[in-house]
């Protein structure tokens, strides 16, 4: 099964490259953008990590400032306000996140009083201890100990209200206070409201009197006589603290006991973030911090926003994986293009090679291909028959090894031009006269062309060899030469060739030392057997004769037939004796023959006519001529006899032999003795409406008896007697014609008719001719469409200009015209190209076997194929039998003519019959 | 288009209006301390309220008549510029004006530079909060027993006025209270003040007080004086007395300005005077001269050098 290749890709597939190419762009993306958020979050972390770590330094910070206090206090047995106050704005100054330093004293119930008094005799004057109710102060409640805030800083009125504040009073501090003076730490408060609004907490630290911490828990409650205090602002100590823009939100909650926030100190949120950052994420981070004693929960959230993304590296990665994706997928393209065009290259390629290895296994020629070096790489089956080496074996051999070519005549062996080809690197054609005698010693007569194969560059690479078995078309041309130079009915040489042979003679005359003689001979009696038997008799009979004619001549003689029951011998002997001798042994041989037809017996006679060739100065129609005219004068002697022409009686002889037939022919003429008949052209593979008919002319001698026209028309043509009688017939088939016509006029039931009227050289040379029959057309409407003449194929070919103005003349008037005894002495089809005719009537010579004999059945095929190939309709003469006429059904063959089909008849009754059937009809 | 320009008159003085302060003083202008509070109440009120001094020259002029005049101005004033809040500078301003007409009145007054005690006033008042002036008697004693191991007995030199009489009560009793006996002589003029300066040589110290009231005081010739006879140790309390002595613990008028002005903003932020306690002023200066050390063949100990300024 062939697997197509994707020449293109499906929009499926388009958008699944674009749907990977955004998905993977989006996946690199989102690493880069979770890379980025990582990296954030790590800043993140580092940052609230080190915030944490700075906010818890600060917060401890405030011990170390504390515990600085409390050493302050310390060294200081009493410090007095100035000391005090200088100390204190030192340490407000450096920590802006103290907002006020106290410095509380203890004092006992008892000795409550007196603190007071002492305190309103320094200057204080309405000094007085007092506690927190809301808002208000009060007078401090009653305990058993109070710590009273003696001094405190800033000094401003704000924080001077704090003066004898009892701060272990107040509930908000009163645990812390307890803690401090219990651990002797510093013990952070719960946060509370700042004086000056803000949100803190209180520090609280313990100084014992004696300095040092008491281990004992009951001694440290006891000792511990002061207390230092320093209020704290949060927001102050976080946003004193470095940049905490990229924290987000930061949150900074006191702890309860439970591990609950029991307040939210600080609570900072950044600037907004831009909506579309909520796709992001958002950092925690939360860490327990513990100082004074009070444990604090610093929390830290940041709403990631774009800023953190490294949009141009996102960027680039998208665009990049985009363009990747993009150049992936044309590269894909571009390779799917590129293997599709290949596997259609190939498939070309393939197909192109099955092609050739179909064609080359299919055709009838044989092909061999061979390497520069003239070693075969390639036969196709064909070569292997021919050759008898099979295409494995051959592989690899040399050419002139597997098979040999030589000349058919000659036998002499011919070189395959194969490295002349490859020289020349052109076709090498030899088509005539080679013979392969391959590896069973067969002989193929063949036809060779050599090509060279060229490579990619032009180079030749080898050569490709075809030979064509040209066994039947040498076969056919030598029948179709033997045939245009013999007598098909007995085989001997024809009357052209025998005229040829003669002239050949004449010119050779006075060269040659032998002496040539023609012996011009007729039989008697002839008429008998083909009146008695009928013409398949006289045939018969004619064949017989001529083999036994055959073996009294030698191989320089040349025996022929003449024409009807003449015959003719070119005679090469030295003397006339020989001459005599041999016409003698003729004349006894016939008259001994008897001819046996059925249940009758014939003898006949033969009168010979000799005259011998002296020079070159006679012409072949002389010679011929004066031979004929011995004869007719050995005939008129009594027959079986031999007369030779002398040239003293030559103008007698000449004149009476000549006159024998002008004045028949003339007296025929006077006497109307020449009568039209029909012989009907059947189609054969269809029905027509048409009838055809071929006009033949017969002349009634002076008995009444029919003379076929073999036996007057060469005479007719030779003393130009043969225009007159075209004319005639012409002119008389022309007046039934248009008789017919306006029959038919009158009654339209009669079929349409059409003849076929024979014309001669002469005729069609005759420029009156041609006006002659136009004149008619033209007086006779419709008549040329009832009208196809006839013309032979060795006129038309012989004087091609001529006949094709005739042709083209007539064709304009309407009528039609057939090239009559097609396939005589022909070896070219091409000259039909510049024929315009309809018909091509095939030669009855090829004809009357063609179910037999396969040379005449080629021959009649070819004719038939090539006249369909040129839009030329083909008639068959001589269709004798039903296997002829099956055969030529079979062929294809349009019409058929012949004896077995239509026996001949008088012109008047074949139209009689028609007007009759027309009448009953 | 009348009430357009009217307008745009008034609109300077209704941003002026937004509060309105009166600083009452008890002496004249030009009076060292006096100018340094003034300056201080000044420095702190500035842009925040409408300022208007108003000077009661009770030192100058010591009669009651006049103070008691100088209290009626002064309340007309008030009547007329009706502050927010009055501050009440030194003790005449106390005693002539808070006390006899605005005692627990609705006016809120800040007193400062009352001498060591604001009894004699009644004071706190509902509507009254502000600073004592004590001097650092106390350090002074630590002091001189740093330079005079043995300080037994001095003598307290002073101008004749109330207010140095009631000092020298309260340094009376403290140094009493440490152990040392200090006489005083109060005198009206130079003379008096030179014979008397003599006299003190053969104390262990002499406690320079107040010139204020000697209206001969010749500064230049009583410097050369007092450091040509100088014999003992002369401390003094007063910064502008230390041509004439040779340590002194000094109070800082600005001390009581500036707290004064702070009060009064927190009154006008809505403190209400008596969640304002009276607070005593904690800040003085120490002050050494060296030619007096000379003269009298005494170091002046490390410690002092580290901290006392010198008076050149």
């Amino acid at each position: 099964m062939e697997v197509k290749p994707l020449a293109r890709l499906s929009p499926r597939v388009i958008y699944a490259f674009v749907a990977g190419g955004l998905l993977l762009s989006l996946v690199l993306g989102g690493i880069v953008i979770w890379q980025d958020v990582v990296h954030s979050r790590r800043e993140f972390e580092q940052m609230a990590d080190g915030y944490a770590s700075r906010v818890l330094r600060r917060l401890n910070s405030n011990v170390a400032v504390l515990n600085s206090i409390r050493a302050m206090t310390f060294t200081l047995d009493e410090p007095d306000d100035e000391q005090f106050a200088l100390f204190s704005r030192e340490v407000l100054r450096q920590n802006s996140q103290i907002r006020s330093v106290r410095y509380l004293v203890r004092v006992k119930r008892n000795d409550l009083s007196t603190f007071v008094a002492d305190m309103r005799k320094r200057g204080y004057i309405d000094f007085h201890v007092k506690e927190r109710k809301g808002r208000r102060w009060q007078p401090v409640s009653r305990h058993d100990i109070y710590y009273v805030t003696k001094f405190v800083a800033p000094f401003e009125p704000v924080q001077v209200q704090f003066l004898g504040h009892d701060m272990f009073s107040d509930p908000r501090f009163h645990k812390s206070i307890y803690a401090a003076i219990n651990s002797g730490e510093a013990v952070a408060s719960p946060p509370v409201m700042l004086p000056n609004g803000e949100r803190g907490y209180f520090l609280f630290q313990a100084v014992y009197a004696g300095g040092e911490r008491p281990d004992k828990l009951s001694e440290r409650r006891r000792s511990a006589t002061r207390l230092v205090a320093i209020a704290i602002s949060i927001r102050t100590l976080m946003t004193g603290l470095n940049d905490r823009s990229g924290l987000g939100t930061v949150r900074l909650e006191a702890m309860d006991g439970t591990s609950k926030p029991s307040a939210i100190m600080y609570d900072y949120r950044a600037g907004n973030v831009p909506a579309a950052s909520i796709l992001l994420p958002v950092f925690h981070f939360k860490r327990q911090l513990l100082s004074g004693g009070q444990v604090f929960r610093l929390s830290m959230a940041r709403q990631t926003d774009f800023g953190i993304l490294r949009i141009d590296v996102i960027m680039i990665v998208v665009f990049a994986t985009l363009l990747f994706t993009g150049l992936l997928y044309y590269i894909l393209r571009m390779t799917l293009a590129n293997r599709a065009a290949r596997h259609k290259a190939q498939a070309e390629l393939f197909r192109e090679r099955e092609r050739a290895a179909v064609t080359l296994y299919s055709i009838a020629d044989a092909v061999i291909t061979t390497d520069t070096d003239g070693r075969v790489d390639y036969m196709n089956p064909v070569a292997e028959r021919m050759t008898g080496w099979s295409a494995n074996d051959a592989r690899g051999a040399p050419v002139d090894i597997v098979f040999s070519i030589v000349n058919e005549s000659s036998r002499s062996r011919y070189e395959i031009p194969l490295h002349e080809c490859i020289r020349r690197g052109k076709i090498i054609k030899q088509e005539s006269n080679l013979v392969i005698l391959n590896r069973n010693n067969q002989q193929i007569p063949v036809s060779l062309s050599i090509a060279p194969i060229r490579d990619l560059d032009g180079g030749v690479s080898g050569t490709v060899l075809i030979l064509q078995d040209v066994s039947q078309s040498r076969e056919m041309s030598r029948k179709l030469l033997w045939q245009a130079s013999h007598d098909g009915l007995t085989g001997l040489v024809n009357r052209r060739e025998f005229e040829r042979r003669l002239k050949y003679a004449i010119e050779t005359a006075g060269s040659e030392m032998a002496a040539r003689f023609v012996l011009y001979m007729d039989l008697d009696r002839f008429k008998v057997v083909n009146d008695t038997c009928g013409h398949v008799a006289g045939d018969a009979m004619l064949k017989q004769i001529a083999g036994l004619l055959k073996p009294l001549v030698s191989g320089k003689d040349t025996l022929a037939r003449l024409g009807g029951d003449e015959f003719g011998i070119l005679l090469i002997c030295d003397t006339y004796a020989d001459a005599e001798q041999v016409a003698e042994r003729i004349i006894d041989k016939v008259k001994k023959y008897r001819f046996s037809w059925e249940d009758k017996t014939f003898e006949i006679g033969v009168s010979i006519g000799m005259v011998r060739i002296i020079s070159d100065e006679i012409s072949t129609i002389d010679a011929l001529s004066h031979a004929d005219s011995a004869c007719y004068i050995a005939k008129e002697r009594g027959g079986n006899r031999v007369h030779v022409y002398m040239s003293d009686d030559d103008a007698l002889l000449k004149r009476h032999g000549e006159m024998q037939w002008v004045h028949r022919i003339t007296r025929a003429h006077e006497e109307s003795r020449f009568r039209l008949h029909v012989q009907q052209i059947v189609p054969l593979n269809r029905k027509e409406d048409v009838y055809h008919y071929e006009i033949l002319v017969r002349m009634m001698d002076e008995n009444g008896e029919e003379i076929l026209p073999t036996s007057f028309i060469a005479a007719a043509e030779r003393y130009n007697m043969i225009i007159d009688l075209d004319k005639w017939i012409i002119e008389s088939a022309f007046s039934h014609i248009i008789d017919y016509i306006a029959c038919r006029q009158a009654n339209p039931v009669l079929p349409h008719l059409t003849f076929s009227i024979n014309l001669s050289g002469q005729s069609i040379s005759d420029p009156g001719m041609m006006h002659f029959i136009a004149e008619m057309f033209d007086r006779n409407p419709g008549l040329a469409t009832c009208v196809t003449f006839e013309i032979t194929e060795t006129f038309a070919v012989s004087n091609m200009t001529e006949a094709g103005e005739f042709i083209a003349f007539l064709r304009e008037k309407g009528c039609r015209f057939a090239l009559d005894d097609f396939g005589t002495g022909v070896s070219s089809f091409s000259y039909l190209k510049n024929l315009d005719v309809d018909y091509l009537k095939i030669d009855g010579e090829f004809v009357k076997d063609v179910s037999c004999d396969p040379v005449d059945f080629a021959m009649v095929s070819s004719i038939n194929h090539m006249g369909h190939v040129i839009g030329v309709r083909t008639v068959a003469e001589y269709v004798e039998n039903e296997a002829v006429y099956e055969c030529l059904k079979q062929m294809g063959v349009d019409y058929g003519q012949g004896v077995w089909m239509q026996a001949v008849e008088p012109l008047s009754d074949m139209l009689r019959s028609h007007l009759d059937r027309s009448r009953s009809g | 288009m009348k009430r357009l320009l009217l307008l745009l008159l008034l609109l300077p003085m209704s941003v002026m209006a937004g509060k309105k302060c009166l600083l009452v003083m008890s002496y004249h202008k030009g009076y060292e301390w006096n100018d340094g509070i003034e300056r201080a109440v000044r420095r702190e009120l500035h842009g925040r309220c409408e300022l208007k001094v108003f000077y009661m020259d009770t030192k100058r002029n010591t009669s009651e008549e006049w103070g008691k005049q100088q209290a009626i101005r002064a309340k007309n004033l008030i009547g007329m510029f009706r502050p927010d809040v009055v501050i009440a500078s030194d003790d005449n301003a106390s005693r002539y004006l808070v006390k006899p007409y605005y005692r627990n009145a609705r006016l809120p007054f800040v007193f400062c530079g009352i001498n060591w005690s604001a009894d004699e006033y009644g004071y706190p008042y509902r509507n009254t909060t502000g600073m004592i002036e004590i001097a650092p008697v106390a350090s002074m004693i630590k002091h001189l027993r740093v330079l005079i191991p043995n300080v037994r007995h001095g003598i307290y030199l002073s101008s004749n006025t109330r207010t140095e009489h009631k000092d020298y009560e309260r340094f009376r009793s403290i140094f009493s209270s440490h152990g040392i006996q200090l006489d005083a002589a109060f005198v009206s003029s130079m003379a008096s003040w030179k014979t008397v300066y003599l006299k003190a040589q053969k104390f262990d110290f002499v406690l320079i007080g107040n010139n204020a009231g000697i209206t001969d005081w010749d500064s230049k010739e009583i410097s050369v004086f007092a450091l040509g006879n100088a014999q003992r140790l002369s401390v003094s309390f007063y910064q502008w007395m230390m041509p004439y002595s040779a340590f002194a613990l000094t109070k800082r008028p600005e001390e009581q300005g500036s707290w004064a002005g702070k009060t009064a903003l927190a009154i006008l932020s809505g403190l209400k005077p008596s969640d304002i306690p009276v607070v005593v002023n904690r800040h003085w200066d120490m002050w050494v001269n060296p030619a007096f050390f000379g003269k009298i063949g005494m170091r002046v100990p490390v410690h002092m050098q580290y901290r006392a300024r010198l008076w050149k």
